[in-house]
């Protein structure tokens, strides 16, 4: 069977929906949020490095590394900023963190 | 199985699955150093941190706290419109690379004025938004706010946006190859190779993106690190510059005593 850039397409597309889905309706704590972002992070870069060898052009591989940095970068301010939340309240649930009454 | 899994430990080792497969992926599309970077820095820093955070938080598994039905039908309202959202998004984009495959066939001019015209098109665009009257935007935003109410209104609306794609993609042509749309194209010649190449790329046309990449990198170690350090009070430290300032005048004190009276 051949695999086009339709497949590699699907395929990210429907990581990207899981994703999605894990950020809208996963409300359980905020770590599993955190996880489902990498999961859209990494749909994006499939996407990327699929356009890239498709068009054979590697700026999309670059802007791919781009974002590994980026998101690296986001789970460790996030994953401090939980570590410190969790030390101060005792809980990281998404129910629990209303105090700004957002 | 990232979202569903209950045990959050669970959960990260899903996200490691997921990241192996990835990187297979990647290297069936013949980006090996972007696979390799994947597994390193993902595999082995980044999904780390997580299990990390994971064991020492100590969450246990997560209790069933809604009913099924309840949460179903929240699912099922949020699923309708980020699916209203995604069609919409679709038929914008293809409707877009429609009117660009348009200009591409019909007008055969050269690229320089192709890309003049779309993006003239863009700032005529850009400037309907801005000079669109406000009360405009306030009723979009009221219609977006009773979208979770009305669930038929948007049903409607997405079969419409629904139609729409079906005909869009019935009249679809596939984008034609121009050879001049690569701003760097990959080597053909096999003996370069992927990591050579993105390197020469990387250091040339984005060192500056590259140095800004670092620049992020080391801001999110300084923060992770001021974020979680905290000067603890019932742990002992050393103090090296109070202890090599110490003199033995001014610890040590010399008495005289006297026989059989003491101090």
């Amino acid at each position: 069977m051949y695999v086009g850039l339709q497949h590699y397409l699907i395929l990210s597309s429907s990581l990207f929906f899981i994703g999605l889905c894990g950020i809208l309706w996963g409300r359980k704590s905020v770590l599993n949020i955190l996880m489902a972002l990498e999961l859209t992070l990494l749909a994006t870069t499939i996407n990327l490095v699929a356009f890239s060898s498709y068009w054979k052009d590697l700026t999309g591989q670059v802007f791919t590394l781009f974002i590994l940095t980026v998101a690296a970068a986001e789970a460790a301010i996030g994953l401090a900023i939980l570590v410190v939340f969790n030390r101060n309240r005792g809980s990281i649930e998404l129910e629990d963190i209303s105090h700004m009454r957002g | 199985m990232v979202v569903i899994a209950r045990n959050p430990v669970h959960s990260v080792l899903y996200l490691i699955l997921s990241f192996f497969n990835a990187a297979g992926i990647f290297i069936l599309l013949q980006a090996e150093f972007i696979a390799m970077i994947l597994v390193i820095v993902y595999v082995g820093a980044v999904a780390v941190l997580f299990l990390f955070v994971v064991m020492m938080l100590d969450l246990g598994p997560l209790q069933k706290s809604k009913p099924f039905l309840k949460g179903f039908l929240h699912l099922m309202k949020s699923m309708v419109s980020i699916i209203g959202f995604l069609t919409l998004f679709i038929a914008l984009c293809l409707l877009m690379m429609l009117a660009i495959n348009h200009i591409f066939d019909y007008w055969e001019i050269s690229i320089q004025k192709m890309w003049e015209r779309i993006l003239f098109s863009t700032l005529i665009g850009v400037f309907v938004a801005v000079c669109m009257p406000k009360s405009i935007y306030r009723w979009l935003t009221e219609v977006m706010s009773d979208l979770r109410q009305n669930v038929s209104l948007i049903v409607l609306v997405g079969t419409i946006l629904f139609i729409e794609l079906g005909v869009m993609l019935f009249s679809f042509k596939p984008f034609t190859f121009h050879e001049s749309f690569s701003i760097s194209p990959i080597s053909t010649i096999q003996k370069v190779n992927n990591t050579k190449d993105l390197g020469k790329i990387l250091y040339t046309d984005y060192f500056y993106l590259f140095q800004i990449s670092g620049l992020i990198l080391l801001v999110a170690m300084i923060g992770a690190i001021v974020l979680t350090y905290r000067r603890r009070s019932d742990v002992k430290r050393q103090d090296v510059s109070t202890q090599m300032q110490r003199k033995a005048r001014n610890t040590i004190e010399l008495k005289k005593v006297m026989l059989k009276k003491g101090i």
